[in-house]
């Protein structure tokens, strides 16, 4: 059993952060951001810092690429519209079990 | 070791032209691919779907597996005919690192590690592998906080280049008020570094387990509230459920069914952040006349009180 971890909530990932966190080398993240799904904070690419929920969009957008032979900005229309999907699933989900328990 | 049904897998003939077969391989990969598909069984599709397409794109594979015949069926006990493989090579790397099956792996060889595997390619010093899970916990560990202990299965290569997976297990302290979705870093928790380099992070995405009173919506949590007539028409002073235990909440004076009341503060709270609040939808339950004495109750209020629910409908 391993020791319990420092946990960090809200974390922020630099470029070379990320490009680990995805498995690929930094120019391909430069792809995504200049595709407008990242947004980093930051003047340069030394000083990006970038948001939790972007190592899981990057992730996303490079497995569709990978598995679905899409280009960039379509992986990265299609990581925008599951987003929604998902929002909308969980909405649906929600009010579902609240029109259940209320029936 | 089962028979692996290529062409079946992927909805094919067997003379389907490589343009067929590339189709068909596209519009499967878009239904069954695991970050769209809601299909319960998605991932094990989708790897079977590259699997076939990983052999029926590649003309050599391709001619080698039509070389077992067309009389085995998906499923069937399988042992590859003493050199079947005659006069084929195989390319090497085959792309990245997921696993193939049995099937796949006695017909073709293990996948190309020595292209695509990264614990070759760092000589020397180099950051573990960072690792991503996803968790499930309940409602009341989101809560209140707890240390959880998790199961995860790393992707290990061993000595020989053989890629299996290792079960791990590690103890969390999962932060007070998390909620669902929620990423967790924890670092120095991946895969070891090499020749002294750092370790690799683990990246955790926190899912909560459906509970069966509340529903719970970011911070916000929700329950449905059963109550008397009586108490929705006289108002009255109820025990309620909440995560933290119960509280009094008073229901007020001429109540409606599926009336929302806030219990403010009374949510998901994380430290530094403005908690949740809990939501009671009321829920006017009405007695059953079981008895006679019952039904002339039921016969008194119809008479005492003039009431027509549906006026608003012309009737």
């Amino acid at each position: 059993m391993h020791a319990t971890g420092t946990v960090e909530l809200d974390f922020r990932l630099t470029l070379t952060e990320l490009s680990r966190g995805c498995g690929v080398e930094a120019d391909r993240i430069l792809l995504l951001v200049d595709a407008g799904l990242l947004e980093p904070t930051g003047a340069d690419p030394h000083e990006w810092l970038f948001a939790a929920s972007d190592l899981y969009r990057a992730r996303c957008a490079l497995r569709l690429q990978h598995d679905l032979g899409i280009n960039t900005p379509g992986a990265a229309l299609a990581v925008d519209l599951i987003e929604e999907l998902q929002r909308t699933r969980r909405r649906l989900q929600l009010l579902e079990a609240l029109f259940d328990r209320n029936c | 070791m089962d028979f692996k049904d290529y062409y079946a897998l992927m909805g094919v003939d067997r003379n389907a032209t490589q343009d067929d077969i590339k189709r068909a391989y596209r519009k499967l990969a878009r239904k069954y691919h695991p970050d769209v598909s809601k299909e319960p069984d998605a991932e094990q599709r989708f790897k079977e779907l590259g699997e076939a397409y990983e052999v029926l794109k590649d003309p050599e594979k391709r001619a080698a597996y039509d070389q077992l015949g067309s009389n085995w069926k998906q499923g069937q006990e399988f042992r590859p005919p003493p050199g079947w493989d005659t006069g084929f090579e195989f390319g090497g790397g085959h792309g990245d690192d997921q696993r193939f099956s049995d099937f796949f792996e006695t017909l073709f060889g293990q996948r190309g590690f020595d292209s695509a595997g990264f614990t070759r390619r760092h000589a020397g010093h180099a950051h573990g592998e960072d690792h991503h899970a996803r968790v499930e916990i309940g409602l009341e560990d989101a809560f209140n906080g707890s240390t959880m202990a998790f199961q995860l299965r790393v992707p290990e290569y061993d000595a020989s280049g053989r890629l299996s997976n290792r079960t791990r297990s590690i103890q969390v302290r999962i932060p007070k008020g998390v909620t669902d979705g929620k990423r967790i870093r924890l670092a120095g928790q991946g895969a070891p570094g090499i020749g002294g380099g750092r370790n690799g992070d683990l990246y955790l995405e926190v899912a909560l387990r459906p509970h069966p009173l509340y529903s719970v919506d970011g911070r916000d949590i929700h329950l449905t509230l059963p109550i008397t007539p009586w108490e929705a028409a006289l108002g009255a002073r109820i025990a309620v459920p909440t995560l933290a235990g119960r509280v009094e909440m008073t229901v007020p004076e001429g109540a409606r069914s599926g009336q929302r009341l806030r219990l403010k503060g009374r949510g998901l709270a994380a430290a530094g952040k403005t908690p949740g609040d809990q939501f009671v939808t009321l829920q006017i339950a009405t007695p059953k006349a079981e008895t006679e004495a019952h039904k002339a109750l039921y016969r008194q209020m119809a008479e005492a009180m003039p009431f027509n629910p549906r006026s608003h409908l012309g009737g």
